[in-house]
Formats: C-alpha cells, sequence, structure tokens
C-alpha cells in the first residue's frame, strides 16, 4: 500500500518534472536559495536590479538564437555584432548623429550580417557553424580596423537614458526584455513564421513537401537574431555610457548555452522562450552567485561548463525518452509482475 | 538425403503487431541457385534480413540450421563469419572510400605493427575485380567515382572478399544493363558450380526463369509453392505471386469522368542522383476529373520520380505538362500546392510529417496563408474549426488534435499527411503508396476518403506496389517498364497477371493476346 502511494506521488511529481520549462526552474530556485543563504546581499535591491539587467542583456540575443536553434541553425556571429553595432553607433552619435537614426544604423548593420549569414547558409548550403564562424571573424575585425582597439564617449544624454532609465527602481532593459518575451512567445507559437521555423527544424524535407519557403525562413530566423544581437549591443553601449571593441567577447557561447539548458534543443524542432529566459537566469545567477561568495573566476568557467554538458545530457536523454515513448509505458508493469512473481516464489 | 547447406524453420516475424512472416521453412542445397519470388511486401527480404542477423535472434520465432547445426545471430557479423554474404538493394558502402577499402570493410590486412597493409589490400582487391568483370576499375579510385552499375558490381566482389558458403542477392541487376546481368550470371553459375549456394530475389522474371534451379513463391508473409524450375510456368508462377481474395476488399464506385484536369505530354524525367540520365522518357497520359489515375511499374521504374517531377521536387528533363488546358511548369512544392497539387509522399516519415508537431500543427502547414491575417498571426477560431473538419472527415483517430503525430499509428499519419494535402485545396491529389505499411482496416478508409474525393471532383493519381490495389482503384493505368512509357490502358483491361507480365518485360502490349 505505502509502495503504490509512494508509486504515485512519484508519478505526479515526475510528470511535474517533465515539463521542460518546470525542470530548469527549480534548479534556479535552489540556486537562488543556495546564494541567499550563503550570502544575504545577494537579495538586495540593488543586486536584484543588477543581475537582472545582466539577464535581460543576454536574453534579448537568446531569443533570436532561440528561433535559429528551432530552425536547425546556429549562430556564432552575435557577439562580435554585439561589439560592431554598438561601436558603429557609438561613432554615430560622437560625430553628431542624432540618437534615433544612430540606433536605427546600429540595428541595420544587425541585419545586414544576419542577411549574408543566412543567405551564404542557404544558397551555398554551407553549415551554420562554419558559415556565423568565418562571419564572427569578420566582424571582429572589422571592429578592430574601426576602433583600433580604443572605445568611443562620451554619448548624448538622450541615448544614455536608454538603458539607464529606472522604472520602479529597475533599469530600463528589464522592461524592454519583458515586452520582447511576450512578443517572442507568442511569435513562436501562434504565428505562421514561428510554426514554420518549427516544422523548418523538425524535418526540413516535409517543411518543403509543404509547401513552406525554407529558405526565406532560415534567412529570417538569422536576420532576427542579429538584430537582436545588434539591439543588445546598442543598450550595452548605452548602459555603460561608452563602446568598447572587446564588448561581447563571448556571448555567444553563453548565450548558446542559455538556449540549450533552456530546454530547446540542438538538432532542433522544439523549444521555448521561457525556458531560455530561465536559461540566462541560472547561468547569470550563477556567476552572480561565484562572485559574491569570491569563487575564483577559473573555477566559475569550470562550473558554467559542466552545467551545458549535463543540460545537453539532460535534453539527449529526454528525447530517447520521447522516441521510446510507448515502449517506456509499458516497462513499469512488466517490472510489476517481475515483482510480483518474485514475491509469489 | 538431401544435402541442405541452410534450413530455415517455422520462421514467424512480427512488426508491432503485423505479421511480416507467418511459419515460413525454407531448406536451401548446396551450390543451387533457388530465387525467392512474390510481390513487394510478401516478405522476401525480412527472411534475407533475418537470415543476415539484421534482425537478430530472439526478435523472430523459429530456427536458423547452417549444414545440420543449430545458429544464432547477433549481428550481421556473426552472420558473414558464418559465410553468409548479403547483398542488399540499397548499397551499403562508402562513395568517400575507395574501392579496395570499401571491398575488405572491416577486415583490412594489417602487418605486423598493425598498421594496414595497402599493397596487399590492392593486390587482393584487383582478384576480386576481375572475378565480376571490373577488370579495367583501379582499386585506388574512390567508389563515388563508378557508376550505378559499377557500384552493384564491387558490391558483389565485395560479398565475395567474404568467402561465402551462401550468397545472397536482394534485386542484384536493378541497376546494371544486360550484358552486365549476364556477365553476373555466369559469375553465379561459376559459384554454384564450385558449391556455392546463391538466393536470388528478383523481379525480373525472365531473369529468375532463366538462371534459377529452383524458385519459391511467398506471398503475404507465407510460402505459397516450390517449383522446379525447368518445369515451372510462367502464368502459374505469376497467378500464385498475385491470388488472393478480391471480393469487396476494394469498394471501388465508378464516377462519371469529367473533362481533362491534368495532362502530360511527353516527358522525361532524370535520375535523382545522376541528371544526364533519364529514368523515364516519352510518358504521355490525361487525367480526368473524378477519376482515379494508377501509375503501374516496379520499384525503380521512375513512377515516384514522375511525380516528384510534376509536384515540383525534381527537375523534368523534358516535355510539358498542363493544367486545365494551360501550360504548367512545377518550380518548386510550393509552386505546385498553389497550382492546386497536392502529394502525399511515398514516406510519410521522411517527408510527409513533422513528427514533434501535433495533428493541428501538421494539418496546418500547407495552408497557413489561409489561416493567419495579415500579420501571420493564426485565427484560432478558424484553424480550430478547419483542422477539426478534416480530423473528423477522414476519421483521424487520436484523444484530440493536441496528440503528437510520431505517436500515431501509421495509418492515422498517412491521414494526418492526406488531411494536410486536402487543407490546400488541391485540384489534382497524388498518392503514392498511399496505403503502405498501414493495417487493412485503415486500408479499407484510406480507399473509401479516394472514393469520396473523386466523386467531389477532385483527380487523384495514385502509385501503388501492391497490384491489387492499383487495379481494382483506378479507372486508366500507365504501365512503365525498362524506363518507357507502354502507353495507358483502362484498368479492367488486363488482369493482374497480365499487367505483371508487361511491367516486367515478360511482353509485350502487341503479344500479349497471343501467349
Amino acid at each position: 500500500m505505502k509502495e503504490k502511494k509512494n508509486n504515485r506521488v512519484l508519478s505526479a511529481v515526475g510528470h511535474i518534472l517533465r515539463q521542460p520549462e518546470v525542470s530548469i526552474l527549480v534548479p534556479l530556485l535552489v540556486l537562488c536559495a543556495v546564494a541567499a543563504i550563503l550570502n544575504p546581499n545577494f537579495l538586495s535591491r540593488s543586486n536584484i536590479a543588477d543581475t537582472l539587467n545582466y539577464i535581460s542583456l543576454d536574453f534579448i540575443i537568446a531569443i533570436g538564437m532561440t528561433f535559429t536553434i528551432i530552425s536547425g541553425g546556429m549562430d556564432l556571429s552575435v557577439g562580435s555584432v554585439v561589439a560592431l553595432s554598438g561601436y558603429s553607433t557609438g561613432l554615430a552619435l560622437v560625430s553628431g548623429v542624432p540618437t534615433l537614426p544612430a540606433v536605427l544604423l546600429g540595428l541595420a548593420i544587425g541585419a545586414l550580417i544576419g542577411f549574408v549569414n543566412g543567405a551564404i547558409i542557404v544558397s551555398f548550403g554551407i553549415p551554420p557553424f562554419i558559415t556565423t564562424l568565418g562571419m564572427m571573424y569578420m566582424v571582429k575585425g572589422v571592429v578592430n580596423v574601426l576602433s583600433e582597439g580604443r572605445p568611443v564617449y562620451p554619448f548624448p544624454d538622450a541615448f544614455n537614458a536608454l538603458a539607464q532609465t529606472r522604472f520602479l527602481g529597475f533599469p530600463a532593459p528589464i522592461f524592454m526584455a519583458l515586452v520582447l518575451l511576450i512578443v517572442a512567445s507568442f511569435t513562436l507559437r501562434n504565428t505562421s513564421f514561428g510554426r514554420s521555423v518549427m516544422a523548418v527544424g523538425g524535418n526540413e524535407a516535409a517543411a518543403n513537401t509543404s509547401g513552406i519557403n525554407i529558405k526565406k525562413i532560415k534567412i529570417l530566423t538569422y536576420v532576427l537574431t542579429a538584430m537582436l544581437a545588434a539591439f543588445s549591443g546598442i543598450l550595452l553601449a548605452s548602459k555603460s555610457g561608452t563602446a568598447t571593441p572587446g564588448a561581447g567577447d563571448g556571448y555567444e557561447m553563453n548565450v548558446i548555452a542559455a538556449v540549450i539548458i533552456g530546454g530547446t534543443s540542438l538538432s532542433g524542432g522544439n523549444g521555448s522562450i521561457v525556458g531560455t529566459l530561465i536559461g540566462c537566469a541560472i547561468i547569470k545567477v550563477l556567476n552572480n552567485a561565484m562572485v559574491i561568495l569570491s569563487v575564483d573566476t577559473y573555477w566559475q568557467n569550470i562550473v558554467i561548463g559542466a552545467i551545458i554538458i549535463l543540460a545537453v545530457i539532460v535534453d539527449t536523454l529526454r528525447r530517447r525518452k520521447m522516441l521510446t515513448g510507448g515502449v517506456q509505458k509499458a516497462q513499469p508493469q512488466k517490472k510489476q509482475s517481475r515483482a510480483r512473481g518474485e514475491q509469489n516464489g | 538425403m538431401d544435402d541442405f547447406v541452410l534450413e530455415m524453420r517455422h520462421i514467424t516475424k512480427r512488426f508491432s503487431g503485423v505479421m511480416a512472416l507467418d511459419d515460413v521453412t525454407l531448406c536451401v542445397r548446396r551450390g543451387e541457385t533457388l530465387a525467392l519470388l512474390g510481390e513487394n511486401g510478401a516478405g522476401k527480404s525480412t527472411l534475407m534480413k533475418i537470415l543476415s542477423g539484421f534482425y537478430p535472434a530472439g526478435s523472430f520465432e523459429g530456427e536458423i540450421l547452417l549444414e545440420g547445426k543449430k545458429k544464432e545471430f547477433a549481428n550481421t557479423s556473426q552472420s558473414e563469419k558464418n559465410g553468409i554474404s548479403m547483398i542488399y538493394q540499397e548499397l551499403n558502402m562508402h562513395n568517400e572510400l575507395t574501392v579496395a577499402e570499401n571491398l575488405f570493410l572491416g577486415h583490412w590486412k594489417k602487418n605486423r605493427a598493425g598498421i594496414v597493409d595497402w599493397k596487399a589490400l590492392r593486390r587482393d582487391a584487383r582478384q576480386y575485380l576481375d572475378m565480376v568483370g571490373l577488370s579495367f576499375v583501379q582499386p585506388s579510385v574512390k567508389l563515388l567515382t563508378l557508376n550505378p552499375s559499377q557500384q552493384q558490381l564491387v558490391a558483389i566482389a565485395k560479398a565475395l572478399a567474404n568467402h561465402p558458403r551462401i550468397l545472397v542477392l536482394d534485386e542484384p541487376t536493378a541497376a546494371l544493363s544486360e550484358e552486365e546481368s549476364e556477365n553476373l550470371y555466369a559469375i553465379i553459375h561459376r559459384l554454384n558450380q564450385e558449391g556455392i549456394t546463391c538466393l536470388l530475389i528478383s523481379h525480373k522474371l525472365d531473369e529468375v526463369f532463366a538462371h534459377s534451379d529452383r524458385l519459391i513463391v511467398m506471398r503475404d508473409g507465407r510460402m505459397i509453392s516450390e517449383h522446379q524450375t525447368k518445369t515451372a510456368q510462367v502464368d502459374g508462377v505469376i497467378t500464385e505471386m498475385i491470388g488472393r481474395e478480391l471480393e469487396n476488399y476494394y469498394p471501388k464506385q465508378e464516377v462519371p469522368l469529367g473533362e481533362v484536369l491534368f495532362e502530360a505530354q511527353d516527358v522525361a524525367v532524370p535520375y535523382p542522383y545522376n541528371r544526364s540520365k533519364n529514368i523515364v522518357e516519352h510518358v504521355s497520359f490525361q487525367v480526368h476529373k473524378g477519376e482515379i489515375f494508377g501509375l503501374c511499374g516496379l520499384v525503380g521504374s521512375g513512377r515516384s520520380e514522375l511525380v516528384n517531377a510534376i509536384f515540383g521536387k525534381l527537375p523534368f528533363s523534358g516535355g510539358q505538362f498542363k493544367l486545365e488546358g494551360c501550360p504548367y511548369f512545377p518550380q518548386n512544392p510550393r509552386k505546385a500546392i498553389e497550382n492546386g497539387i497536392g502529394l502525399v509522399t511515398e514516406d510519410r516519415k521522411a517527408d510527409g510529417l513533422v513528427g514533434l508537431l501535433n495533428i493541428e500543427e501538421n494539418l496546418t502547414l500547407s495552408s497557413m496563408g489561409e489561416l493567419t491575417n495579415a500579420l501571420g498571426v493564426f485565427q484560432k477560431e478558424k484553424e480550430r474549426k478547419t483542422c477539426g473538419f478534416y480530423f473528423e472527415k477522414l476519421r483521424i483517430k487520436a484523444q484530440d488534435m493536441r496528440v503528437r503525430v510520431q505517436t500515431l499509428s501509421g495509418g492515422n499519419q498517412q491521414k494526418v499527411v492526406l488531411g494536410r494535402c486536402l487543407m490546400a485545396h488541391p485540384r489534382l491529389l497524388i498518392l503514392d503508396e498511399p496505403t503502405r505499411g498501414i493495417d487493412i482496416g485503415a486500408k479499407n478508409e484510406i480507399y473509401k476518403i479516394m472514393n469520396q474525393l473523386v466523386a467531389e471532383g477532385y483527380a487523384i493519381i495514385m502509385i501503388s506496389s501492391e497490384m491489387p490495389e492499383l487495379l481494382s482503384m483506378s479507372d486508366h493505368l500507365l504501365l512503365l517498364a525498362n524506363g518507357k512509357s507502354l502507353g495507358v490502358v483502362p484498368a479492367r483491361q488486363y488482369t493482374e497477371d497480365e499487367v505483371m507480365k508487361l511491367v516486367t518485360g515478360a511482353c509485350t502490349l502487341e503479344n500479349i493476346r497471343e501467349v
């Protein structure tokens, strides 16, 4: 009797845990709790606002990356786009261009890079990994040529206000990220673009047979990703009041890791924007907690790396379960009957 | 006492409930060539895959005896070690490796230091290449530089390199020219004399009758009959291959034919992987409203390539198509769908469905423009209503439309693909093997849906490897044999035997009634 009850509880818990978003929300909450217990400063208003701000800047890029990865692609050039867009917007600002055109310039540069990425990938059939790796180096190179290693500043107040304005004590990027979260989730689930992205990533041949314009969809995901990266780069410049050529270094890995931790599968076809948000949060909270606990930076890298691998292992196991869903259901019964047989014997 | 080199006793194999082999017993004598005959899906290939260890011991019932000794193969390499070599329909070789590397894949000769002895490898390769008549091929060239028939011969050389006692050839001459085929059968005769047994699966009846010692006919997973080739009658064997109770199994309803909807004029379609050569040529036909038009030919006759060309998935290399009298150039599937053509593909898992999406999402994939507003946002009510209509109409069996399609049965998956095509309002519906791999009940439902559709004025082009289904459901048949169109005939004009003779090239339209 007791065993039966336990089983029911376990299966209920199992069911909840099987929801991809919930299963990563739990570790996030545990992480926050541990950090808060070890250092009460973690829950201070300023630390929360700061952490959320950083999460938002990552998350804005990760939204686009989620679409790209769901469609079966990958974009390694986002970090360089953050740098180039932030820097060229900064250059425009210091040479007297008003805020709005300068921001639009940064976004347009991002869109152009995304379009080139996508166009190369669909026209020549070159793997996204290679194409965007090349683009990452090229864009980074352009930034270094433009900047010769020097940051640009100061910016007009109107531009700085973009990321520095506070509502209810929280910086503006948090609210922008919230709006984007809602729009992106809705787009993924309720529009023909979102459904096409999932179809292309889930089964490209079937999507083609269904009459979906695969090339267009793929190019759009890269444009979207690069534009959001550009937006994040502009916010970063506004937040710090300066555009540095080193901005965005290593972002691509953080962002991809966040998307994977968030439950979007690297092989495409399915994923979740909310999951990606939680993934970004896990990485940033972990970073923040380790800083607060003054853990060595090198150790931080080791922990993040381990978590990425863990997330992929979980993803793989979940996928295997999905594929053999029917078989797995039958197994517990077998075990039970075997157990009963043993009892009888 | 017979000298049986191989006995397969009481073999039964099920695939998730479907009986693929039902108590089959096969005894093979040393040094003979035994031909296995049967329609597609009769169980020949399954039986051979059991022999090769592809389906390991334990996944089927029954036993395998080699020279009287019971054997259990856990995998294909165990069966190879016991002297059983397979040449599959689909080539199982690596294009990027050299011919020599392919020949000895898995057991490359090594010297004392554990390094591959390339010289010996190439020398041995030379010997086996000569055996199959490929003396002009260098062992060191990459496999992909050879043409399909040469690759087929390399596959045979590879099988010989294992020094087999039993050699299984599944459609070995499908890609070979007549001369190459003759050469291959000469090799087989020589192997027989050396005591090597050959099991031959082939659709080409003329070859089978010319080159085998004994025939075994299979149908629906059962052994039907056994003949000495010398005394066997072609007609009798064909009847045994296809014979089954028809009755009301195929609920064909006669629908008066309307005007011509689709027309193909002297169309040629190239091989998908070799654009310079045509797989079918000189194909002309008309499809009327209210008609089910059957494409009849063996696997590899170009049926699928032809319909894929109509749907814009493959290019066509000659001729033209007309839709309601207007020229129609299929560029890609999107354009085809816009022109009112729907394709239910041969392999729904490969290019029919997105397994991770649910039923409703899959149904909408071809008609998203219609179900969304100007911003591309789905109109929920319309979406649910439209999908619900086809969900009901096709009687898809699932809890609701939120079920992922990969968890559905084959028949229900097929209905989802069909529903997706119908939702895009096609005028012409192409069904490539619409009942493959689904159970009898679901097949019957698909036939009824087809009846309903033509009654509503749709035109249907159907491909099927199941002769009875094709003959019973179609109004007209296009006969394809040896890469050529034999022409269009009324479906009821010929019997299954006659159609089989025509598409296997055993006779022609001119002399069929004389025989």
